[in-house]
């Protein structure tokens, strides 16, 4: 087991590639704070975790309220006295073009990405920097690269977050905490509600372009995948399990593509 | 052990990061062929392999030479049947300011590292495209992203091997190939006789700046990383297992940073 012994928070564990994550920790040893925004599926995903066998402490907050995370963080040390692992994955999209969309909405996915990321640095590396030893993962995407269109908003707060990865990865360097990583995943498509869901981009994108729900896989989403497939979120958890071992303890600052081959940069 | 009945062939795997590869392969089930231009390496790297339960050929070979990587890929295929797994690791390095270089070493690197990887690609590729199951892994380096002053040949090179891997995977997946990953690993400063050996970069940039090695590595080599430390092979050689399992089945086209924070890009 990689994790043995470890605690990892997980954001937006509640669901799609954050409940992953936390099955993917739970196997292989860590203990876990699943932390989501929706009562009830934080606690679904604790109690997955302890038919496991771990320990998973359930805990429903806003990542966008600063003085939210302070608390959450104060209860996870308050049940596992540290916290080895940050996985800061929460994350919303607001689908719209950028001149007809809804200013408090579009700034609303800036607020949950990028201020909930900060908030959860600000409030769990102290720690890590302390004791030189720790791993932020911070959930980027293919369109932390890219261009995104009608979702200017998602894409905007993923290309910040890349930008975070980097300067924290710097910062806690030059802190003298060289044993602390900071790094970005990058997923492609990936089979979870904010794709596949009811109210996921190809539903969207089949109301906005007027094409059935097959038509825009056909002819939105598959040619720019080469492997012209969705990822299943156990992908994106494998590189979380690799990125927090100590296998990975070289790798850094980076942004790394789980995408299929859709971005190569 | 996720390679268990895989087969592999490593080029340069007689020393430094390709002994390192084999000798984590081999501890995950996979037998292999140990491929170098240095006969009494390759048998000790294969011995190794051996002792640790696994099937090793040692095979000597100059990968500049297409025919004699097309008889190696026939041995392959009569020991083992096909081979699974590709890591074209072989290289070789001529530090020396270009307007002073020799053309001929400075050639000889570009010969050794691109043609060497693609005659390997050539001779091996074809039966993963056809079985749509297959991993290659190119090592190119962080000076595949930047400049490297006193060492063109080399960072041409290593530029020219991640084109190499964004283009074949690109083709294998248009080949309809989409079980087949190409992907390149870019260390950072290694632990290796090219960094650290009798003739490595440190011994040469000592004599070139006049100062010493030790002085090399504080004023030269060690600002460059975050982390301020040599990467270990094995460092590496797990982002090679990782790249090879079925976990990175996903992970295409990219080319992946190890570097201790070196390089983000």
């Amino acid at each position: 087991m990689k994790l043995a012994g470890k605690v990892a928070v997980v954001t937006g564990g509640g669901r799609g590639i954050g409940r992953a994550i936390c099955l993917a920790y739970a196997r292989e040893g860590a203990d876990l704070v699943v932390a989501s925004n929706v009562p009830g599926e934080d606690e679904a995903v604790a109690g997955e975790i302890g038919s496991l066998g771990r320990k998973a402490l359930p805990y429903t907050l806003d990542v966008s309220d600063g003085a939210q995370v302070q608390a959450m963080a104060e209860a996870a040390l308050a049940e596992f006295g540290r916290v080895d692992i940050l996985v800061s994955n929460a994350g919303i999209q607001r689908r719209a073009l950028l001149p007809f969309s809804d200013e408090t909405e579009w700034k609303r996915v800036l607020e949950v990405n990028i201020y909930g990321a900060y908030h959860c640095c600000k409030a769990f590396m102290p720690g890590m920097i302390e004791r030189n030893s720790g791993r932020v993962i911070i959930m980027s995407s293919v369109s932390g690269k890219m261009a995104n269109p009608a979702n200017s908003s998602y894409a905007v707060a993923k290309h910040g977050l890349i930008g975070l990865a980097r300067s924290l990865a710097a910062e806690v360097a030059r802190l003298g905490a060289k044993d602390v990583t900071v790094n970005a995943i990058c997923p492609g498509i990936v089979n979870t509600d904010i794709m596949t869901g009811s109210e996921g981009n190809i539903a969207m994108l089949s109301q906005m372009l007027g094409l059935s729900q097959d038509e825009v896989w056909e002819q939105v989403y598959k040619p720019i995948i080469l492997q012209e497939r969705m990822l299943d979120p156990e992908e994106i958890a494998a590189m979380a399990v690799y990125l927090a071992s100590d296998d990975a303890r070289g790798i850094t600052g980076q942004a790394i593509n789980v995408c299929g081959g859709m971005v190569m940069h | 052990m996720i390679l268990t009945d895989k087969t592999a062939v490593v080029t340069g795997g007689g020393r430094g990061l390709g002994k390192a590869i084999c000798l984590a392969f081999a501890r995950e089930g996979a037998g292999m062929v140990v491929a170098s231009n240095v006969t009494s390496e390759n048998e000790a790297v294969a011995a190794e392999v051996t002792s640790l339960g696994g099937a090793a050929i040692p095979y000597t070979v100059d990968v500049r030479d297409e025919s004699q990587v097309e008889a190696m890929a026939e041995t392959a295929f009569a020991e083992f049947g096909e081979v699974d797994i590709l890591v074209s690791n072989a290289g070789i390095i001529r530090r020396e300011l270009l307007i002073h270089s020799d053309s001929d070493d400075w050639k000889k690197t570009i010969e050794v590292m691109v043609y060497g990887t693609y005659h390997c690609c050539k001779a091996f590729v074809p039966g993963m495209v056809e079985r749509d199951r297959g991993r290659v892994i190119i090592m190119s380096s962080i000076m595949g992203k930047q400049a490297n002053p006193a060492n063109s040949s080399y960072a041409a090179a290593k530029h020219a091997l991640i084109g190499i891997t964004r283009t074949l995977a690109a083709e294998v997946a248009i080949m309809g190939a989409k079980g087949v990953t190409v992907n390149a690993i870019c260390p950072g400063i290694a632990n290796t006789e090219m960094i650290t050996g009798p003739e490595g970069t440190l011994t040469r940039l000592s004599e070139m700046l006049g100062i010493s090695p030790e002085d090399v590595w504080e004023q030269v080599l060690k600002k460059m990383s975050l982390q301020e430390r040599l990467i270990e092979p094995e460092e590496i050689a797990a982002l090679a297992l990782y790249l090879a399992s079925d976990d990175a089945r996903g992970i295409t086209g990219q080319s992946i940073n190890v570097c201790g924070g070196a390089n983000m890009f």
